[in-house]
Order: C-alpha cells, then structure tokens, then sequence
C-alpha cells in the first residue's frame, strides 16, 4: 500500500460503514481515471471519486462545484466545541490560524477530532439546481487504515529498514 | 553582509515570524560553519542557514556539521535537502531516537503523507543517509561534538543532554505512541513535553553559549533541564553562559528561574529565542517575556510575536473568507535574525549584536 492510499472522504451521511469505504478506494485509486462514479453498493448511495484528491457525495454535490482554495490542516487545540488548527498552504509555503466550531464537522468526522488530526479544508463555490452559485466550506478529515496491509506493510519496511546501518 | 574575521565566533539565530521553525548558524573560526535545526525562507523554499551563508559568499563545503535538535517540524524541514547540499558535514542526531520503538514509529507514522508530519521529513532523511553512505552520529550526554582553536582560544561544543534517563523515558514514551496508532484516524502524534532534544554548550576560553534547543522541564530526576545539571561538562565550568538561546521559543514549561541561575549569567546574559503561535497560545506569552526580561534586559527576539502584521489571502479567497464569517488569520512570517559576533583575536573586545528584519530587542513589559 502506498503512502497515498489513504481514505479521504467527505461523508455527510452518517450511516455509511466507513471500513468498507475505506477498502473500496484503495482499489479505485489504482486505476487510472482522473474521474470515477461507483456505487457503495450495500447502502446504494452513490459517490464520486476523483483520482487521488476528492471524494465528493454526490448528494451534496451534484451540480457544478468549483475549489477556490484548499489548505492542509492540523488540529493543535481542543477548548470544549471551540478547535484551533493551523492550515498550510502548500502554493506559498505559508500558514493560517483557523478557529471553528465543531458542529461545523460532519457527523462521521467528529469522532475524528483530537489533538494532531489532519484534515483537508476548501473553500468553493458551486451551482445549486436553480442555477444559484453558493459559497460553501468543507472539512475533509483524512482517514488512515490501520488494516492487514497495513501492518503487514509496516513491518516489511522495519525489516527492510537498516536503522542500525544509519547511525555510526 | 561581510563575512565574520575568521578569528571571529559568530551565533546567528535565524526565524521566520510566528510561523513555523527556526535554525541557528554558527562560525566557529578559520571559516569553519556549523548548522543547527533547519527551516525554510516560504518565499525561495530554500534553507535560510543556506541562504545566509550564501549571501556570506561562503561555500557549503565548509559547513562542518549540522545537529538535528529533534524531530518536530518547525527543526526538521527540508533537513535532509540541507544534509545533501553540505556534502562534507557530520550529521548529529539525539541518541534518545535510535530505539526499536522509534523506528516502529518512523515505519508506521511516516507512512502518512502531510505535511505536518514530521517522522515522514525523517524517513527521508534515513534513506539519503543509507543511499548516500553517509553516517549518522548518536548524541549523549558529555559528547564532543566539534573542537577548533580560534586566535589560541580553545573552542568546543559539547552536548548536555539527552541523559541515560531521556533514552529510558523516550522508549516508554515512542512505545505508548504506538499503541495508539489503531483505528482509522490520521493523525501526527509527538510527545510532550519534549525532553528528548539536544542542548549545545560552545566553550571559548571564559565565554560560552548555551543553545537550549526545545527542552523542556519534567522536573524528574534525569529528564529535561534537571537532566542537563548532571553533566559533567557543565558542573566543571564555574563560568555563567554569556549568551543562552532560550529554549522552546520562551515557553513556561522550559523556564526554571533556579535552574538558569545556576547556569546563565544573571542580570548579565544575552538572551534570545524565535516567538511562535501555537494553537491560540503565543509563545512567549506576555508572563514569560517578563519572566526573561526580569532575569535580563538583553533579550531579543527574531521578531515581535506581539506585532499585528498579518499575511494577505489573495483578494478572491480574501473576500470569500470574510462573506462566510469563516475565522482564518494568515500567521505573520517576517524573517529576522539575530546575530552574535566576538573577535577572539584581541583581549577584551566586546560582544557585537545585530538585529536584521524583524529581530527586535524585548523591552520589559512594565
């Protein structure tokens, strides 16, 4: 498993077993499409999946939608609903200081909310079905499986590693 | 910008705002150069000790080691591109770091792909170093990093931690690291508080700087700066430290008024540190820069933590911020140094400081 095969999802539902989801994109990320539509079959709720970067539900996003900006971010501190991460910006190598609350954190991600998680924020704009463009922000918590291959992989690199050859 | 004499010590510290990291230049005499920590200029991307130099006119070549204080982001960006571009400097790493349960953790962790995550900067450092064929040396306690004359002044480094304590303490610390690594969640995980890093002492005849990297205090036998009062080095030298990088950017948990007492030169000593913003934390905090300006008034800073200088968001993201009522505040992150000279060529000659960018001397609060 490469270091990329990470799950990054936008789940808005909250009954979508995320292992399972987790699985799914690790054989999606493999083929090469910069745009996949699949079915998460036993809940048949149908997803977008686009190479590499963003998942979006479809759902949510089913018309026009358009990045105006995505940082990286990393939760530093937690005072009660009140999250203070910091957001890098990898076009200017520069950092923000962002406070939110955590009801704006989709119901799935809140159990993902602790000291050191990162996450994905954007910024967008998009086309509702009336033809109105909306701004909208969106968290991404990145999801990281700690599965089989995982492990099995990690283990491989620590025998593999020549950690004692590093140091003199 | 005029290289120093080579009769000259020199110790720069070099940040970037309040934003992220730090690196300390070092002139050692006869053009011999010495890096500590690394960070980045976010304009060039490049290593501001590397771009110091170069403006110096000075060759990498004569970069004679680079000490990697510890493993947190803000000390260790782009630290294997600096290893790489000084093809002839030892590379000091603290010994507390080679244990079984480190390198699970570099397997593991490093595996997540973030910037944030600084175990990723050091696989990339682990594969140069065994690609390349160029070791890596464990740091402990008492050990002699670099020793030169300077104008018949006997000049060295040696490091003052970490203690037989920290590599024990590191071990159980790295082991419940990685026990929490189950589940779904990514995260990047360090320890607190940091008592692993490495504390530089420079002896020059009576002068001497102590650079405290980001040790902090536990306040346990062995650990953090009470570990750094057992060693033999320090308790040899009846000397106080002229000029102390005060460390963990001026935070309260590094600061112990007795113990700097017994160490720095009281009421004496030059003092300086990068600032940082930490979650909503300012570092130093207000209390602190009373605190270090009580102990002396010769405290200076790469840059005002307090300043209301903020980056700018392109116009578009500018305005779209400010229609949602989102809450994100571009850190500030001027460059300044601060820079300590001494001429050891000549008996007596007095200590020059100088403040570039943003550096600024703190006066006290009240």
């Amino acid at each position: 498993m490469s270091s990329n095969n990470y799950c990054e999802s936008v789940f808005e539902s909250s009954n979508i077993d995320c292992d399972k989801e987790v699985s799914h994109n690790s054989q999606l990320l493999d083929i090469d499409k910069d745009y996949i539509e699949c079915d998460a079959s036993e809940k048949e709720e149908k997803h977008f999946f686009i190479k590499g970067k963003d998942i979006f539900h479809q759902n949510r996003f089913k018309s026009s939608f358009k990045i105006i900006k995505k940082w990286e971010g990393c939760i530093e501190e937690i005072n009660g609903n009140d999250i203070i991460a910091k957001l890098f910006d990898d076009e200017d190598y520069s950092y923000d200081i962002f406070e939110f609350d955590i009801k704006n954190v989709s119901f799935d991600d809140k159990k993902m909310v602790k000291k050191g998680a990162l996450f994905f924020f954007y910024l967008a704009h998009y086309t509702d079905d009336k033809g109105t463009t909306k701004r909208d922000s969106y968290f991404k918590f990145r999801r990281f499986p700690v599965d089989d291959d995982f492990i099995n992989d990690g283990l491989d690199t620590m025998n593999n590693l020549k950690f004692d050859d590093f140091w003199e | 910008m005029n290289p120093p004499l080579s009769s000259e010590f020199e110790f720069s510290l070099l940040g970037r705002g309040k934003a992220y990291g730090e690196s300390i230049v070092l002139h050692l005499g006869d053009n011999k150069w010495g890096i500590i920590d690394n960070c980045i200029n976010h304009k060039s991307k490049e290593s501001l000790a590397l771009e110091y130099l170069q403006k110096l006119k000075i060759p990498f070549d004569n970069v004679q080691f680079i000490v990697c204080t510890h493993w947190h982001q803000d000390h260790i960006t782009n630290i294997t591109s600096l290893f790489q571009k000084c093809p002839k400097a030892i590379f000091y790493l603290s010994s507390a770091l080679n244990c079984e349960n480190f390198k699970a953790l570099i397997c593991f962790q490093g595996k997540i792909n973030s910037h944030f995550n600084a175990t990723s900067q050091f696989v990339k450092l682990i594969k140069y170093a065994i690609e390349s064929g160029r070791k890596v040396i464990r740091v402990n306690q008492d050990q002699i990093l670099f020793s030169n004359n300077i104008s018949g002044c006997n000049l060295k480094i040696v490091a003052l931690s970490p203690t037989e304590e920290t590599k024990r303490h590191f071990e159980k610390t790295t082991k419940k690291m990685m026990e929490n690594i189950s589940g779904i969640e990514s995260s990047v995980c360090k320890p607190e508080p940091n008592l692993q890093s490495i504390v530089c002492y420079i002896k020059i005849g009576d002068f001497s700087v102590l650079l405290g990297g980001d040790l902090e205090n536990d306040n346990k036998e062995g650990l953090g700066w009470q570990g750094v009062l057992e060693s033999i080095e320090l308790s040899a030298n009846t000397q106080k430290v002229n000029i102390f990088k005060v460390p963990h950017h001026g935070s309260e948990n590094a600061y112990d008024e007795q113990i700097w007492k017994k160490i720095v030169a009281f009421k004496k000593a030059h003092l300086v540190t990068t600032p940082l913003k930490n979650g909503n934390a300012l570092l130093p905090n207000t209390e602190m820069i009373q605190n270090i300006c009580n102990f002396s008034k010769n405290f200076y800073l790469t840059s005002n933590p307090y300043s209301i200088k903020s980056g700018k968001h392109n116009r578009k993201v500018q305005k779209f911020i400010k229609k949602s009522g989102l809450n994100i505040k571009k850190i500030s992150q001027e460059l300044g140094q601060v820079r300590f000279r001494k001429d050891f060529s000549k008996e007596n000659t007095r200590l020059r400081i100088e403040k570039f960018g943003e550096a600024r001397k703190i006066n006290c609060l009240s």
